[in-house]
Protein backbone atom coordinates (compact mmCIF):
# COMPACT_ATOMS: atom_id res chain seq x y z
CA UNK A 1 0.00 0.00 0.00
CA UNK A 2 2.74 2.61 0.83
CA UNK A 3 4.62 1.54 -2.33
CA UNK A 4 1.40 2.43 -4.45
CA UNK A 5 0.87 5.88 -1.94
CA UNK A 6 4.60 6.39 -3.17
CA UNK A 7 3.71 6.12 -7.12
CA UNK A 8 0.63 7.96 -6.86
CA UNK A 9 2.55 11.00 -5.45
CA UNK A 10 5.17 10.82 -7.47
CA UNK A 11 3.24 10.38 -10.96
CA UNK A 12 1.31 13.34 -9.35
CA UNK A 13 4.58 15.18 -9.28
CA UNK A 14 5.81 13.76 -12.60
CA UNK A 15 2.05 15.45 -14.12
CA UNK A 16 2.72 19.12 -12.87
CA UNK A 17 6.30 19.38 -12.81
CA UNK A 18 5.82 21.76 -16.05
CA UNK A 19 2.90 24.36 -16.58
CA UNK A 20 2.32 25.30 -13.14
CA UNK A 21 3.23 28.24 -11.44
CA UNK A 22 6.92 28.54 -10.73
CA UNK A 23 7.38 28.86 -6.48
CA UNK A 24 8.74 31.81 -5.57
CA UNK A 25 12.49 31.64 -4.49
CA UNK A 26 13.26 31.80 -0.69
CA UNK A 27 16.85 31.97 -0.32
CA UNK A 28 18.70 30.45 3.06
CA UNK A 29 21.77 32.23 3.03
CA UNK A 30 23.67 34.73 0.62
CA UNK A 31 23.03 36.09 -2.83
CA UNK A 32 25.72 36.60 -5.07
CA UNK A 33 26.25 39.21 -7.99
CA UNK A 34 22.85 40.41 -7.27
CA UNK A 35 20.60 41.96 -4.66
CA UNK A 36 17.99 39.67 -2.98
CA UNK A 37 15.62 39.93 -6.01
CA UNK A 38 12.04 37.95 -6.19
CA UNK A 39 10.45 35.54 -8.90
CA UNK A 40 7.72 38.37 -9.20
CA UNK A 41 9.93 40.94 -10.25
CA UNK A 42 11.01 38.70 -13.29
CA UNK A 43 7.71 38.41 -14.57
CA UNK A 44 7.72 39.75 -18.18
CA UNK A 45 10.74 37.67 -18.43
CA UNK A 46 11.88 34.48 -19.80
CA UNK A 47 13.68 32.78 -16.63
CA UNK A 48 16.12 30.26 -16.56
CA UNK A 49 15.99 28.32 -12.85
CA UNK A 50 19.30 26.45 -12.28
CA UNK A 51 19.51 24.10 -9.67
CA UNK A 52 23.01 23.57 -8.89
CA UNK A 53 26.06 22.83 -6.40
CA UNK A 54 29.73 24.35 -7.36
CA UNK A 55 31.15 20.74 -6.35
CA UNK A 56 28.76 18.49 -8.88
CA UNK A 57 30.66 17.57 -11.90
CA UNK A 58 27.83 17.77 -13.94
CA UNK A 59 26.97 20.92 -12.79
CA UNK A 60 30.38 23.01 -13.20
CA UNK A 61 30.66 21.37 -16.72
CA UNK A 62 27.07 22.79 -17.69
CA UNK A 63 28.05 26.42 -16.77
CA UNK A 64 30.28 27.23 -20.26
CA UNK A 65 26.83 26.42 -22.02
CA UNK A 66 24.84 28.49 -19.23
CA UNK A 67 26.96 31.62 -20.15
CA UNK A 68 26.55 30.90 -23.82
CA UNK A 69 22.78 30.99 -23.15
CA UNK A 70 23.71 34.47 -21.25
CA UNK A 71 25.99 35.91 -22.86
CA UNK A 72 23.32 35.40 -25.99
CA UNK A 73 19.78 36.45 -24.56
CA UNK A 74 20.22 38.17 -22.16
CA UNK A 75 19.34 41.53 -23.58
CA UNK A 76 16.38 39.69 -25.19
CA UNK A 77 15.16 39.75 -22.02
CA UNK A 78 16.74 36.17 -20.39
CA UNK A 79 17.27 35.66 -17.01
CA UNK A 80 19.03 33.05 -14.93
CA UNK A 81 18.47 32.38 -11.40
CA UNK A 82 21.26 30.40 -9.93
CA UNK A 83 20.10 28.15 -6.88
CA UNK A 84 22.72 26.68 -5.05
CA UNK A 85 21.59 23.85 -3.18
CA UNK A 86 24.90 21.77 -1.37
CA UNK A 87 25.39 18.52 -1.52
CA UNK A 88 27.96 18.63 1.07
CA UNK A 89 29.11 20.78 3.88
CA UNK A 90 31.57 22.71 2.46
CA UNK A 91 29.41 23.74 -0.40
CA UNK A 92 27.47 25.75 2.40
CA UNK A 93 30.23 28.16 3.14
CA UNK A 94 29.33 31.22 1.11
CA UNK A 95 33.27 31.91 1.05
CA UNK A 96 33.69 28.55 -1.13
CA UNK A 97 30.65 29.94 -3.52
CA UNK A 98 32.27 32.87 -4.44
CA UNK A 99 35.25 31.60 -4.82
CA UNK A 100 33.50 28.89 -7.21
CA UNK A 101 31.48 31.83 -9.13
CA UNK A 102 34.31 33.60 -9.66
CA UNK A 103 36.84 30.59 -11.11
CA UNK A 104 33.89 29.52 -13.30
CA UNK A 105 33.22 33.40 -14.53
CA UNK A 106 29.37 32.88 -13.28
CA UNK A 107 27.96 36.49 -13.71
CA UNK A 108 24.06 35.78 -13.14
CA UNK A 109 22.18 36.34 -9.61
CA UNK A 110 22.98 33.11 -7.53
CA UNK A 111 21.68 32.43 -4.09
CA UNK A 112 22.72 29.90 -1.61
CA UNK A 113 19.65 27.54 -0.86
CA UNK A 114 21.51 25.76 2.09
CA UNK A 115 17.60 24.30 3.58
CA UNK A 116 16.53 23.20 0.83
CA UNK A 117 13.78 25.27 0.33
CA UNK A 118 13.47 26.23 -2.80
CA UNK A 119 14.68 22.67 -4.14
CA UNK A 120 11.76 21.36 -2.07
CA UNK A 121 9.79 23.75 -3.29
CA UNK A 122 10.46 22.71 -7.03
CA UNK A 123 10.18 19.22 -6.60
CA UNK A 124 13.52 18.83 -7.48
CA UNK A 125 15.02 15.34 -7.53
CA UNK A 126 18.82 15.92 -9.02
CA UNK A 127 22.03 18.07 -10.16
CA UNK A 128 21.36 19.86 -12.17
CA UNK A 129 18.81 20.61 -12.95
CA UNK A 130 17.04 23.23 -15.13
CA UNK A 131 13.37 24.82 -14.80
CA UNK A 132 12.46 27.37 -18.01
CA UNK A 133 10.01 30.08 -16.38
CA UNK A 134 7.81 32.36 -19.30
CA UNK A 135 6.80 35.39 -19.09
CA UNK A 136 3.78 34.85 -16.47
CA UNK A 137 5.87 33.08 -14.27
CA UNK A 138 4.53 29.09 -15.09
CA UNK A 139 7.07 26.71 -15.41
CA UNK A 140 6.94 25.75 -19.51
CA UNK A 141 10.44 23.26 -19.53
CA UNK A 142 12.57 21.16 -17.37
CA UNK A 143 15.67 19.67 -17.97
CA UNK A 144 17.61 17.41 -15.91
CA UNK A 145 21.42 16.07 -16.19
CA UNK A 146 24.54 18.24 -17.40
CA UNK A 147 24.63 20.07 -20.52
CA UNK A 148 27.65 20.13 -22.36
CA UNK A 149 29.85 18.94 -25.77
CA UNK A 150 29.52 15.56 -23.69
CA UNK A 151 25.73 15.85 -23.40
CA UNK A 152 24.45 17.98 -25.79
CA UNK A 153 20.89 17.24 -27.04
CA UNK A 154 19.90 19.22 -23.72
CA UNK A 155 21.83 22.24 -25.03
CA UNK A 156 19.41 21.97 -28.12
CA UNK A 157 16.39 20.99 -26.14
CA UNK A 158 16.51 24.04 -23.97
CA UNK A 159 17.75 26.93 -26.55
CA UNK A 160 14.36 26.00 -28.70
CA UNK A 161 12.73 26.48 -25.71
CA UNK A 162 14.07 29.81 -25.00
CA UNK A 163 13.85 31.05 -28.39
CA UNK A 164 10.54 30.12 -28.31
CA UNK A 165 9.51 31.68 -24.39
CA UNK A 166 11.20 34.97 -25.74
CA UNK A 167 8.86 35.00 -28.94
CA UNK A 168 6.06 34.84 -27.15
CA UNK A 169 7.16 38.17 -24.86
CA UNK A 170 6.93 39.97 -28.06
CA UNK B 1 4.66 6.14 -21.29
CA UNK B 2 2.68 5.42 -18.14
CA UNK B 3 4.24 2.39 -18.01
CA UNK B 4 7.58 3.49 -18.45
CA UNK B 5 7.27 5.47 -15.47
CA UNK B 6 6.09 3.44 -13.34
CA UNK B 7 8.76 0.99 -14.26
CA UNK B 8 11.50 3.41 -13.67
CA UNK B 9 9.75 4.00 -9.88
CA UNK B 10 10.38 0.48 -9.26
CA UNK B 11 14.03 0.86 -10.84
CA UNK B 12 14.54 3.51 -8.29
CA UNK B 13 14.46 1.41 -5.53
CA UNK B 14 17.74 -0.46 -4.24
CA UNK B 15 18.21 -4.03 -5.05
CA UNK B 16 18.94 -6.08 -2.37
CA UNK B 17 18.28 -8.96 -0.88
CA UNK B 18 17.61 -10.31 3.00
CA UNK B 19 20.22 -12.08 4.28
CA UNK B 20 20.86 -14.68 7.33
CA UNK B 21 24.04 -14.05 9.02
CA UNK B 22 25.19 -17.09 11.63
CA UNK B 23 26.68 -15.99 14.89
CA UNK B 24 27.85 -17.61 18.39
CA UNK B 25 27.22 -15.99 21.71
CA UNK B 26 30.89 -15.66 23.46
CA UNK B 27 32.94 -15.12 19.89
CA UNK B 28 33.80 -12.44 18.27
CA UNK B 29 32.63 -12.49 14.23
CA UNK B 30 33.28 -11.01 10.94
CA UNK B 31 30.24 -9.36 9.01
CA UNK B 32 31.18 -8.36 5.50
CA UNK B 33 29.33 -6.25 2.99
CA UNK B 34 30.05 -6.05 -0.80
CA UNK B 35 28.29 -2.76 -2.38
CA UNK B 36 28.32 -3.61 -6.46
CA UNK B 37 27.55 -0.51 -8.42
CA UNK B 38 26.22 -0.47 -11.75
CA UNK B 39 29.18 0.54 -14.49
CA UNK B 40 27.38 4.05 -15.06
CA UNK B 41 27.60 5.26 -11.45
CA UNK B 42 30.10 7.12 -9.20
CA UNK B 43 30.13 7.60 -5.95
CA UNK B 44 31.41 10.87 -4.80
CA UNK B 45 34.14 10.81 -1.82
CA UNK B 46 35.20 14.23 -1.14
CA UNK B 47 33.25 13.63 2.61
CA UNK B 48 33.93 10.48 4.53
CA UNK B 49 31.26 7.56 4.09
CA UNK B 50 30.27 6.01 6.67
CA UNK B 51 28.31 2.92 6.60
CA UNK B 52 26.58 1.31 9.71
CA UNK B 53 25.80 -1.81 10.79
CA UNK B 54 22.53 -1.48 13.83
CA UNK B 55 22.02 -4.57 15.93
CA UNK B 56 21.62 -5.29 19.24
CA UNK B 57 24.86 -5.56 19.76
CA UNK B 58 25.84 -2.13 19.26
CA UNK B 59 25.86 0.32 16.38
CA UNK B 60 29.36 0.13 14.39
CA UNK B 61 30.13 2.56 11.38
CA UNK B 62 33.06 2.02 9.32
CA UNK B 63 34.64 4.34 6.30
CA UNK B 64 33.68 3.06 3.02
CA UNK B 65 36.77 2.89 0.52
CA UNK B 66 36.58 2.60 -3.29
CA UNK B 67 38.33 2.61 -6.67
CA UNK B 68 39.31 6.01 -8.07
CA UNK B 69 37.45 6.95 -11.60
CA UNK B 70 40.37 7.84 -13.70
CA UNK B 71 38.83 10.80 -15.21
CA UNK B 72 38.64 12.61 -11.82
CA UNK B 73 40.21 10.33 -8.99
CA UNK B 74 39.95 13.15 -6.46
CA UNK B 75 36.13 13.35 -6.67
CA UNK B 76 34.91 9.78 -7.40
CA UNK B 77 35.38 6.45 -7.18
CA UNK B 78 34.01 3.86 -9.59
CA UNK B 79 34.18 0.54 -7.49
CA UNK B 80 33.72 -0.14 -3.78
CA UNK B 81 35.48 -2.32 -1.90
CA UNK B 82 34.26 -4.53 0.99
CA UNK B 83 33.53 -3.67 3.97
CA UNK B 84 33.86 -5.27 7.33
CA UNK B 85 32.65 -5.08 10.52
CA UNK B 86 33.99 -6.55 14.12
CA UNK B 87 31.35 -8.12 16.06
CA UNK B 88 31.76 -9.42 19.60
CA UNK B 89 28.68 -11.52 20.57
CA UNK B 90 28.49 -11.37 24.63
CA UNK B 91 28.31 -14.96 26.35
CA UNK B 92 24.41 -14.53 27.78
CA UNK B 93 23.15 -13.37 24.07
CA UNK B 94 20.14 -16.21 23.92
CA UNK B 95 19.87 -17.95 20.70
CA UNK B 96 17.63 -16.65 18.85
CA UNK B 97 17.25 -14.19 15.20
CA UNK B 98 18.41 -10.71 16.03
CA UNK B 99 17.62 -8.07 13.10
CA UNK B 100 20.32 -5.57 11.76
CA UNK B 101 19.89 -2.81 9.59
CA UNK B 102 22.98 -1.58 7.34
CA UNK B 103 22.97 1.77 6.42
CA UNK B 104 24.69 4.94 4.65
CA UNK B 105 23.44 8.25 2.59
CA UNK B 106 26.03 7.62 -0.71
CA UNK B 107 26.66 10.63 -2.95
CA UNK B 108 26.09 9.38 -6.28
CA UNK B 109 26.56 10.47 -10.34
CA UNK B 110 25.40 8.73 -13.15
CA UNK B 111 28.00 9.67 -15.89
CA UNK B 112 26.00 8.19 -18.89
CA UNK B 113 22.67 10.89 -18.14
CA UNK B 114 24.82 13.63 -16.00
CA UNK B 115 23.29 13.99 -13.25
CA UNK B 116 24.21 13.25 -9.84
CA UNK B 117 21.91 12.72 -6.35
CA UNK B 118 21.78 11.51 -2.69
CA UNK B 119 20.49 7.95 -2.40
CA UNK B 120 20.12 6.86 0.79
CA UNK B 121 20.65 2.66 1.36
CA UNK B 122 19.67 0.46 3.44
CA UNK B 123 19.63 -3.32 3.58
CA UNK B 124 17.69 -5.19 6.20
CA UNK B 125 18.83 -8.96 7.80
CA UNK B 126 18.82 -11.32 10.44
CA UNK B 127 21.64 -12.33 12.84
CA UNK B 128 21.09 -16.22 13.87
CA UNK B 129 22.64 -16.45 17.34
CA UNK B 130 21.99 -20.47 17.27
CA UNK B 131 24.41 -22.05 15.28
CA UNK B 132 28.27 -22.30 13.42
CA UNK B 133 28.17 -21.80 9.74
CA UNK B 134 30.25 -20.33 7.66
CA UNK B 135 28.99 -16.55 5.92
CA UNK B 136 29.28 -15.32 2.93
CA UNK B 137 29.84 -11.49 2.24
CA UNK B 138 26.51 -10.12 2.44
CA UNK B 139 25.81 -7.98 -1.30
CA UNK B 140 24.05 -4.68 -2.20
CA UNK B 141 23.88 -3.74 -5.45
CA UNK B 142 23.20 0.20 -6.48
CA UNK B 143 21.52 0.73 -10.01
CA UNK B 144 20.95 4.11 -10.96
CA UNK B 145 16.92 5.57 -11.26
CA UNK B 146 15.51 6.23 -14.73
CA UNK B 147 15.18 9.95 -14.36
Amino acid sequence: MKNLIYIVVLLYAFTFSQNRVAPEFSASGQWFNSEAISLDSLKGKVVMIEIWTFGCYNCYRSIPTLRDFYSTYKSQGFEIIGVHSPEFDYEKDAKNVQEALTKHQVSWPVFQDNEFITWRAYGNRVWPSFYLIDKNGVIRYTHQGEISETFPRGIVALEQKIQDLLAETQ
Amino acid sequence: MILAFLTSLLLLQTQQVSPVVYLEAAKTAKVSLTIEVESVLLVNHVNPVLVTLHSAFGDISQELKGLPWKQKPELYWDRLEPITWQLTIPSETKPGIYPFIISAELALCNYDIGICYLEPIELKGDFDVSKHQENESLRLQLKSPKF
